[in-house]
């Protein structure tokens, strides 16, 4: 066996695990291999009467440290502390511009203290930590700054693939040149906005969760953080170091089918297996081991059982360690991969229990430990809004110096190489209207308003009203509204044919994220209790829920993730655009940044402000999108007409204070400085 | 079974249904009491029927827990309110 996917090949240099099957690897195994498990039979952590099970990290595990009540933060440190020894790196290794951070989170990436937003929905003054926790727990920018990392960073909210995205994001990085080392992996802490949020949903078990059992009832929530140390092989050369395994190759893909149900036939997830097998060189009966998403709920476990079984056919060998770990939400593609690259090095994968079997899924898991015999391993993610990862592990044996990956790693940055990535059209509303035109007036004009009414910068509900938007109106909200405006017009603009948009891959950024769905959620939560607060506005709150609804809406089939910074989300955005074009990754990307403003948003600004003494800020809304595409040689270089990036960017830098005038305080000025830029040449 | 209560209970859910589904283009008149609430008919998805259980618990005190038996239930209108009221009169 081979694997010859990249030409400059990702090894996993180190790994750590924290969940509540163990406090570090070894104990992570210990507990999988045992076949037993610890669930609570109810939540230590936070009070609710639901009374349903869920998996917590041993109190006794010392978490707490310099981080005090960022447990999320913790969590990841606590791994990321384990998965350095387990390289042999040390703290200067990871000092510095050529080490990149990519980790995913749900609930730190989110405004969700109950207890604050009661106090700001009653005009009351509330303690302001849980917001002083949010705006400083960009967890790849706390994370990076603990070790000193100032290469890429990115924070990823795609909900329960985040884990996946992540090492999907840093394997780009890695492969383009981007980085010679990188942290990614992800964490998530046990939530009350979760537990509820799943139980509204009605899949989440009244017992711990039994994956692809007949008699499953639901997932189980659980919290923890698994990290992968991803290296080159320069790097593991040049600091004398052996790699625990190959990471052969990243698959990912949209369903494109439903919010928070999967596609009936597993759409995205089968062509985001076929697609690592392909890059990989591999063929399905190479695979030795597939640990699945496996959430025991009755729809995941029906339809990923049955496309395993139409993947691989009846030899096939599986696992959910989910019945172990529970469903660590952002945690858990990064804890599964950590469990793949274990098998790999120790010889053997984990089983999962299984009483009954369930008829409508045509191959079971298996119970016992099963065997490496020398193939790969593939762990499988899925999560709300469609998004599908697979990431394929190969052992370091099967890797062999093949031509391709003796020449030398790409030894320039990107970000020095102008020409890799060039603007093909954008998409933009505001304020001031929606399009490039309407921009153009309103620069010529210097007057964000189209009606003059009001100086708060709102974009007009009416501009989101056309027939367009008239299927998701229902459960879309204004975020997703606005992304998907911007975006149908980049897509448009780039005159792409029908295959071109269907193998798009998109990239969401935001700040802020859904906070109204997010505040709607808490508000059906006081209101109504722990046991019936809104499904649909728990779904609609995930930072990805706009990337979902842009791809849903224009059918975009390829690759998908969303990315949540309050440092600049555009750069970031552009950051993994250049680096995934530039390793094939994708040929062209739909880069979509934006933000929803809203009465509660503006009060906490307000409070906010006030409590640190500051001048209050004007926050604008709208969202700018960008078709990019792999530049042709012929177009480098160019003066006047050039679309590179970086051109552009320099640019457009003199529109900045235009942007705020017509677009009010937002954090991805720079992306509307561009627009505005490109407006005029238009 | 007195048709009078089972009318206004059907009126109700209906306007229940549209306001908490946010069913922007439906009017009560389009809601047919013995068409399929789910797939044809008003289209309603696996997401509406977790509304609908939420509605249900919100509105009358009653809790599904079985959402394969709850199918059943939310067949139709029709379905649903006798469902809602047998377990009201119980």
């Amino acid at each position: 066996m081979t694997a010859q996917s990249s030409s400059f090949p990702v090894f996993v240099s180190g790994m750590g695990i924290v969940s509540a099957a163990g406090a570090d690897l070894t104990a992570n195994l210990k507990t999988m291999f045992s076949g037993e498990r610890t669930p609570s039979q109810a939540p230590t952590l936070f009070d609710s009467d639901l009374g349903k099970p869920v998996f917590e990290c041993d109190p006794n595990v010392k978490l707490d440290g310099v981080f005090g009540s960022e447990r999320t933060l913790a969590l990841a440190m606590k791994a990321l502390s384990e998965a350095m020894a387990d390289a042999n790196l040390a703290e200067s290794d990871l000092a510095g511009p050529r080490v990149g951070v990519a980790l995913g989170s749900t609930v730190a990436c989110m405004l969700n203290s109950v207890d604050f937003y009661a106090a700001i929905r009653t005009n009351g003054v509330p303690d302001p930590a849980p917001l002083e926790r949010y705006l400083n727990g960009d967890i790849s920018e706390r994370v990076a700054a603990e070790i000193g990392a100032s290469g890429p960073r990115s924070t990823i909210a795609n909900a329960c693939s985040s884990g996946s995205n992540a090492i999907t994001m840093a394997f780009s990085w890695l492969e383009s040149g981007l980085c010679d080392i990188a942290v990614a992996g992800g964490a998530d802490e046990l939530s009350l906005i979760p537990y509820c949020g799943f139980n509204s949903l009605q899949i989440m078990g009244d017992v711990p969760c039994a994956p692809f059992d007949a008699e499953r009832r639901g997932l189980t929530l659980g919290e923890g953080a698994g990290i992968l140390i991803l290296e080159t092989e320069r790097s593991l050369k040049r600091r004398g170091a052996e790699p625990k395994a190959l990471l052969a190759a990243c698959g990912s893909a949209s369903d494109a089918y439903h919010l928070t149900g999967p596609h009936p036939d597993a759409r995205g997830l089968k062509k985001a297996v076929l697609q690592a097998l392909e890059s990989a060189d591999a063929t399905p009966n190479q695979v030795d081991y597939v640990n699945a998403h496996g959430t025991a709920t009755l729809d995941n476990d029906r339809i990923e059982g049955k496309a395993l079984f139409d993947l691989f056919g009846e030899a096939l060998r599986y696992s959910s360690t989910k019945y172990y770990t529970g469903h660590t939400l952002a945690a858990a593609g990064a804890i599964e991969a950590v469990v793949c690259v274990a098998g790999l090095t120790e010889g053997r994968f984990p089983g999962s229990p299984l009483k009954n079997v369930d008829p409508e899924i045509p191959l079971q898991p298996s119970s016992e430990p099963i065997a490496h015999n020398g193939g790969f391993a593939l762990s499988t993610s899925m999560a709300f809004g469609g998004t599908c990862v697979a990431l394929l592990f190969a052992p370091c044996e099967s890797f062999h110096r093949s031509p391709a990956v003796s020449r030398p790693a790409h030894s320039a940055k990107i970000a020095a190489e102008p020409e890799i990535i060039t603007i093909a059209s954008c998409g933009v509303i505001g304020p001031f209207g929606r399009g490039l035109e309407s921009l153009k007036a309103a620069i010529r004009r210097g007057n964000a308003n189209i009606n003059n009414t009001s100086d708060e910068f709102s974009v007009p509900d009416d501009l989101l009203n056309g027939s367009e938007f008239k299927k998701m109106r229902r459960r879309a909200d204004k975020i997703s509204l606005m992304a998907l405006a911007s975006a149908t017009d980049a897509a448009t603009a780039a005159n792409l044919a029908e295959r071109d948009i269907r193998e798009l891959a998109v990239i969401f950024a935001s700040s802020f994220g859904a906070h109204n769905s997010t505040f709607k959620f808490l508000d059906s939560l006081l209101d109504y209790g722990h046991s019936a607060p809104s499904p649909t506005s728990f779904s609609n709150s995930v930072h990805n829920a706009p990337t979902f609804h842009i791809s849903q809406a224009l059918g975009i089939q390829g690759s998908s993730v969303t990315m949540t910074a309050f440092d600049s989300p555009f750069a970031k955005a552009l950051t993994y655009a250049e680096s995934l074009v530039a390793s094939g990754g994708a040929e062209r990307v739909l880069l979509v940044v934006g933000d929803e403003v809203n009465d509660t948003m503006r009060r906490i600004s307000d409070f906010w402000t006030e409590f640190r003494k500051t001048p209050s800020i004007s926050w604008g809304e709208g969202s700018v999108a960008f078709v990019l595409e792999k530049a042709r040689e012929e177009s480098a270089g160019s003066s006047d007409g050039s679309t590179s990036v970086p051109d552009l960017m320099k640019k457009s830098a003199r529109f900045a204070e235009t942007a705020v005038e017509l677009f009010g305080h937002t954090l991805f000025n720079d992306a509307l400085s561009l627009a505005c830029a490109l407006s005029i040449r238009s | 079974m007195p048709e009078d209560e089972l009318l206004e209970l059907k009126k109700k859910l209906k306007k229940l249904i549209i306001e908490e589904l946010s069913l922007e283009d439906v009017s009560p008149d389009d809601i047919d009491d013995d068409a399929p609430l789910f797939g044809d008919g008003i289209g309603l998805d696996s997401l509406d029927a977790v509304e609908l259980v939420v509605l249900l618990q919100r509105n009358f005190g009653i809790q599904i827990k079985d959402l394969e038996a709850g199918k059943k239930i939310f067949e139709t209108l029709d379905s649903l309110a006798r469902y809602v009221f047998e377990q009201k009169k119980s």
